[in-house]
């Protein structure tokens, strides 16, 4: 892809500072992917819906809203509701200006005898699988890196199957209710990967792991601990056991209560790089501290990617490049999470004149 | 896309590019001016109505929009809907996602004796020019040329007396008509020697337009007597008041008042832009000697349309009219509509750039 025009004065292209970061050489320049999902539907002229069913529109979209601002491309047709549809229940495709991605219309598990009978679906068949399969072959084609679209994140594939209040009941009142649909949701995620694994190989797979519902917003530290970490060490491992060639970590929301905790995880090693991606609520500087042997990513609030001011986010961007370019694992500037749909154009493009602004290594 | 060929890097500021084609020099390439408003508000997360309302903001709006699609051009105040306003009516600025510009809400004239009995107003104070006036100052900051929006004559009769109204006076009471297009010539005329007196020795252009003169709307016969006289009228006084060069768009249908168009003045030299109905080729033909030709990418594939559609229009747009005598700019074919993808917008200064420039 050659850009027209904007404000770039790269000196590598977007693989190769990918590539870079994740070698844990210095790139030219702190790359930047704005966790562009619905968003990048909508730059394009697609509805947000189409992001999430069409396979190619998907793709298009991606790449072409990442020429067009010139950022680096993480492609991926997901979505954080993964759980419900995908064992048995129904998605709600984002249809009006006000939803920005899936949601559960009817959680598969509404009481303990639905969750006695739940069995784990055919991950040929269940939910988004097919077609985010489809869409990794298009990825594949392209000779792109392939990220599954299936989360590893137990404890929110298992919150969509029951719904989050009933699954925090669960934890308090009836935990091993909450234990069994943990294995469940961890054999079911265990099971896609290999599907992905087994149709292109490991070495082309990104792993994507995730930690949204264990946020503290959500849930205690000591919850973490019980209901998260064990099954999460389990997915971790066995995926980069896999041999999987890089995973993306994206702890979400505020988790600052369970960075103890998730450093116990395996985050990869040189060879196998893990990006872990904050959301606001962690600090940059901790993070990096925290974690100094990963890359870090994110943060800026994508609260104020949607409503602040140009200069807010050109602000919140700058001051994110200047911590997250000390950390020494090295630094990929994002959103604290995905860019709302309904995001102003131009404050993505501020985040890019930050990024050439602040962003180079010399 | 995928797309041809290896994008160009420009040789020129976008203020030497115009300043090329008004010199009728050949620019590094064909400029690119969108024709945008309402969209730059949404780009920048500001409601649509703030680019008609709030000069600070419209300014701010355009400049930014401007500079992240890297097109040419500066900013502007104007809208398709005046008169209404401006003569003791009411307007409604655009709110909601299926508003685009404002509109008269109340017109003030929709009677004989109210033609009759309305007054020239005051520019300082009438309707959006105190808007367009402290706009005008902002660009004056910045040393930015002024686009002097001078009114009109035929869409402002429609938008002061509706424009069914006005057409139903054409056929059945045609003094009525002339006796309120008198009185918006001599507002036009006002309004220009208003900007000449408030900005003087400043580089200005005048900008004009007649929408509801479409063939859409009226015949050319109607045209020959409705317009004609006084369009031409206020594009001499334009030029007789020391401003050199008019930037006219002639919007929607208007092949058959074509002749019309070409009896008036433009500058030396004008820049007309065209909508989609009338052919770059055919606009080369009657007014490409002496004039720079803009346009004409149909603003409903804008939004509509596939990227590669878009693309194509303008690479299909810039192959007809690029070696048009006095130059050639991109535009759309009226304004950008406010929903359109940006990347659709992209795509246009990709085509531009990957088609546009001259060696």
């Amino acid at each position: 892809m050659d850009r027209v025009g904007g404000i770039c004065k790269d000196k590598m292209a977007p693989h190769e500072r990918v590539g870079a970061l994740m070698m844990g050489q210095t790139p030219d320049r702190v790359p930047f992917n704005p966790f562009a999902m619905g968003f990048a539907a909508l730059n394009c002229g697609y509805t947000v819906e189409s992001f999430y069913n069409d396979p190619q529109k998907s793709l298009e979209a991606q790449l072409r809203t990442a020429e067009q601002y010139g950022y680096e491309p993480v492609l991926l047709l997901g979505y954080a509701a993964y759980g419900g549809w995908e064992f048995g229940g129904e998605v709600k495709m984002p249809t009006s200006i006000w939803e920005g991605a899936p949601s559960v219309a009817r959680p598969p598990v509404e009481s303990e005898e639905d969750l006695e009978k739940l069995e784990l679906p055919d991950v040929k068949t269940a939910g988004i699988i097919p077609i985010s399969m489809e869409f990794s072959k298009l990825c594949d084609q392209m000779g792109l890196p392939i990220l599954p679209g299936t989360s590893v994140d137990a404890i929110t594939v298992a919150s969509n199957v029951t719904d989050v209040s009933r699954f925090c009941r669960w934890m308090m009142k009836k935990p091993e209710l909450a234990h069994h649909m943990l294995r469940l949701a961890t054999d079911h995620i265990l099971e896609a990967y290999q599907y992905w694994v087994d149709t292109f190989g490991a070495q082309k797979i990104m792993a994507g792991f995730y930690v949204t519902v264990a946020a503290n917003q959500v849930i205690s530290p000591k919850q973490f601990e019980e209901f998260v970490l064990p099954y999460q060490y389990e997915l971790q491992e066995k995926i980069l056991a896999m041999g999987v060639q890089a995973a993306f970590m994206h702890i979400c929301g505020e988790q600052n209560l369970n960075l103890p905790l998730i450093q116990q995880l395996p985050l990869g090693s040189p060879r196998q790089p893990v990006i872990l991606s904050f959301g606001h609520e962690v600090d940059l500087e901790t993070a990096a501290k925290m974690f100094p042997d990963n890359i870090i990513a994110g943060n800026v609030e994508p609260q104020v990617i949607q409503n602040g001011t140009p200069r807010e986010v050109y602000d919140l961007t700058r001051i994110a490049i200047e911590k997250g370019k000390k950390a020494p694992g090295g630094f990929f500037l994002m959103p604290g999470c995905e860019l709302p749909p309904m995001a102003p154009g131009y404050n993505v493009y501020t985040m890019m004149k930050a990024v050439n602004d602040f962003g180079f290594y010399n | 896309m995928a797309e041809q060929k290896r994008p160009r890097q420009d040789t020129m500021s976008s203020g030497e590019r115009m300043g090329a084609i008004l010199m009728r020099q050949r620019p590094d390439r064909i400029p690119f001016m969108p024709f945008i408003f309402g969209y730059c508000a949404r780009n920048v997360g500001y409601p649509i109505g703030a680019v008609y309302n709030d000069p600070e903001k419209s300014f701010w709006a355009q400049m930014w929009t401007a500079e992240m699609f890297g097109y040419d051009g500066g900013a502007m105040y104007a809208y398709a809907s005046m008169g209404g306003w401006e003569f003791g009516g009411e307007i409604k600025m655009p709110q909601s996602e299926w508003e685009q510009a404002p509109t008269v809400a109340r017109f003030p004239a929709q009677t004989p004796e109210a033609v009759d009995a309305l007054e020239i107003p005051d520019v300082a104070t009438a309707g959006c020019y105190p808007i367009a006036l402290k706009f005008n100052k902002i660009q004056q900051q910045f040393g930015m040329p002024i686009m002097v929006m001078a009114f009109g004559c035929f869409t402002p009769a429609g938008n002061i007396a509706e424009v069914d109204v006005l057409c139903r006076w054409m056929m059945k009471r045609p003094e009525v008509a002339h006796k309120l297009l008198r009185k918006c010539t001599d507002f036009s005329k006002k309004v220009v020697d208003y900007y000449v007196e408030h900005f003087p020795n400043y580089p200005m252009m005048g900008f004009t337009g007649e929408a509801s003169a479409a063939n859409q709307i009226i015949s050319p016969k109607q045209f020959e007597e409705f317009v004609l006289p006084y369009q031409k009228e206020i594009h001499a006084h334009i030029l007789q008041s020391g401003i050199r060069n008019i930037f006219c768009h002639i919007c929607g249908e208007q092949n058959l008042n074509l002749k019309y168009w070409a009896q008036m003045e433009y500058g030396d030299p004008g820049i007309l832009s065209f909508g989609h109905e009338v052919d770059l080729t055919k606009a080369i033909e009657v007014f490409g000697d002496k004039h720079a030709i803009a346009g004409n990418i149909e603003p409903q594939v804008i939004q509509n349309g596939s990227n590669q559609q878009v693309y194509e229009l303008c690479k299909a747009a810039i192959e007809k009219a690029k070696m048009a005598p006095s130059g050639y700019l991109l535009m759309a074919g009226c304004e950008v509509p406010v929903q359109a993808p940006p990347y659709n917008i992209y795509v246009m200064k990709k085509a531009v750039m990957e088609h546009g420039f001259y060696d």
